[in-house]
């Protein structure tokens, strides 16, 4: 402190340099010392000492893992939230057969629906129609309701008559299956059982009906001989 | 170490600080106090101009000093380690005061800066009245950048070698003194009223 001499720089700047020094000294004020040392005895230092958050990774990370996590979830689970979306009251009913006041379920009768091309066509075709047909045509309207049936093609029947079906005379008969009495009983389903369903030809229908004359005929001759053996 | 008060007042201040961080007594403390509060109020107000702030200033500069007392070294001058407490700290006011000023919604700071240039604020015959000349300097003093105007107070008020001055500013000399002329030259042309040749 207490430089005077000027050199070269400071020379052109002399007389404001001068004027710099002689500016009135600022005191502190009378109870600066006073307020000082209180502040010191009562630790009122006033200076935040906050102390620096250590990083942590958990903390930091946490926010952007959950929301991966919420994102990762979404996507697993909207499938299944897409299903349950489902309004069950929008979906077709299950059809309960009227004799037997059995519900069929829902599933096995889409899965038989898929198997049948001939119901699909049914269905698509022959249901539009049905919808724009006039409610006062009752019995058209009905019957053609019952093509809509045709979703149940498997015949429930216990036993088949295999003669009457091959003949083409078991009307009466496959009218008692449960699969033509939901669909009225007028006409078979497009699948019955486990057989490939063909028109029986009247030749092919010949022939089995000569097979069983013969069987038939060889049973009375087998009967006929025993009796003359005894 | 048994010093009585008169035998503390005729050490040194490094010794005085020596002192202080040996025996941890107020005593040394105060009369160094006593000894800088002068000279910092002195400067700070000449970098902050604003009183008040400027008292507040330099008694967190004595309690940083109390509190990091064991931070001082003996190789570095107590002028210039108390000088550098200072001056941090009258930055940050000035930041602070830069960051209030930006957010502020009625930002007055047009009406808190005197119109320095303008002829007919003061009369010439009054320019030469000391008391507003000095007033006058004060304010073009703190229309200078904040990084040339702590240089010349520290050269031209406060009266610090170029060593000094780059030791508290924790600059190299050269870019000190280019600073100095810088800052000297910006506070003339502000002046030009006053010094015109």
């Amino acid at each position: 402190m207490g430089i005077n001499s000027y050199n070269d720089d400071e020379i052109k700047f002399a007389r404001m340099i001068n004027d710099l020094k002689e500016l009135p000294k600022v005191d502190a004020p009378d109870n600066f010392e006073y307020n000082l040392l209180t502040k010191i005895q009562n630790k009122n230092f006033g200076v935040e000492k906050t102390a620096r958050v250590k990083f942590n990774f958990i903390k930091f990370f946490a926010p952007s893992a959950a929301v991966v996590a919420v994102i990762i979830l979404f996507f697993l689970f909207l499938p299944t939230a897409n299903r349950q979306n489902d309004n069950p009251l929008m979906s077709d009913p299950a059809v309960i057969s009227r004799n037997q006041g059995v519900s069929v379920p829902q599933e096995s009768l889409q899965s038989n629906m898929r198997e049948s091309e001939a119901a699909k066509q049914f269905s698509s075709a022959e249901n539009k129609k049905f919808a724009q047909a006039p409610s006062s045509d009752n019995k058209t309207a009905r019957s053609e309701s019952i093509n809509q049936n045709k979703k149940y093609p498997i015949s429930r029947s216990p036993s088949v008559a295999l003669d009457d079906y091959i003949s083409g005379d078991s009307q009466k008969r496959a009218d008692l299956k449960r699969a033509n009495v939901v669909s009225s009983g007028n006409e078979e389903s497009e699948f019955d059982g486990f057989f490939i369903r063909e028109q029986a030809d009247k030749q092919t229908v010949e022939k089995y009906r000569q097979m069983m004359d013969s069987l038939k005929k060889a049973k009375a001759k087998q009967d006929s001989l025993k009796k003359a053996n005894k | 170490m048994a010093l009585n008060n008169r035998n503390l007042i005729e050490l040194t201040d490094e010794e005085l600080i020596k002192v202080f961080q040996q025996t941890n007594s107020l005593e040394p403390y105060e009369i160094l106090v006593k000894r800088y509060k002068d000279p910092l109020m002195n400067f700070v107000f000449r970098f902050v101009g604003d009183r008040d702030a400027c008292t507040d200033i330099v008694q967190d500069t004595m309690i940083k000093f109390y509190l990091n007392k064991d931070s001082y070294r003996e190789f570095a001058k107590f002028s210039t380690w108390i000088y550098t407490i200072a001056g941090n700290l009258a930055k940050n006011e000035l930041k602070r005061r830069r960051r209030r000023n930006i957010f502020s919604i009625d930002n007055s700071d047009d009406e808190k800066s005197p119109q320095i240039e303008d002829k007919t604020f003061f009369a010439p015959d009054r320019v030469a009245d000391s008391e507003i000349k000095n007033e006058i300097i004060q304010k073009a003093l703190l229309k200078v950048k904040p990084v040339y105007r702590e240089v010349v107070i520290l050269r031209d008020i406060q009266e610090f070698s170029y060593e000094e001055i780059a030791e508290i500013t924790n600059l190299s000399i050269g870019t000190v003194k280019s600073r100095i002329n810088r800052g000297r030259t910006r506070l003339q042309k502000l002046l030009k009223n006053i010094y015109k040749e």
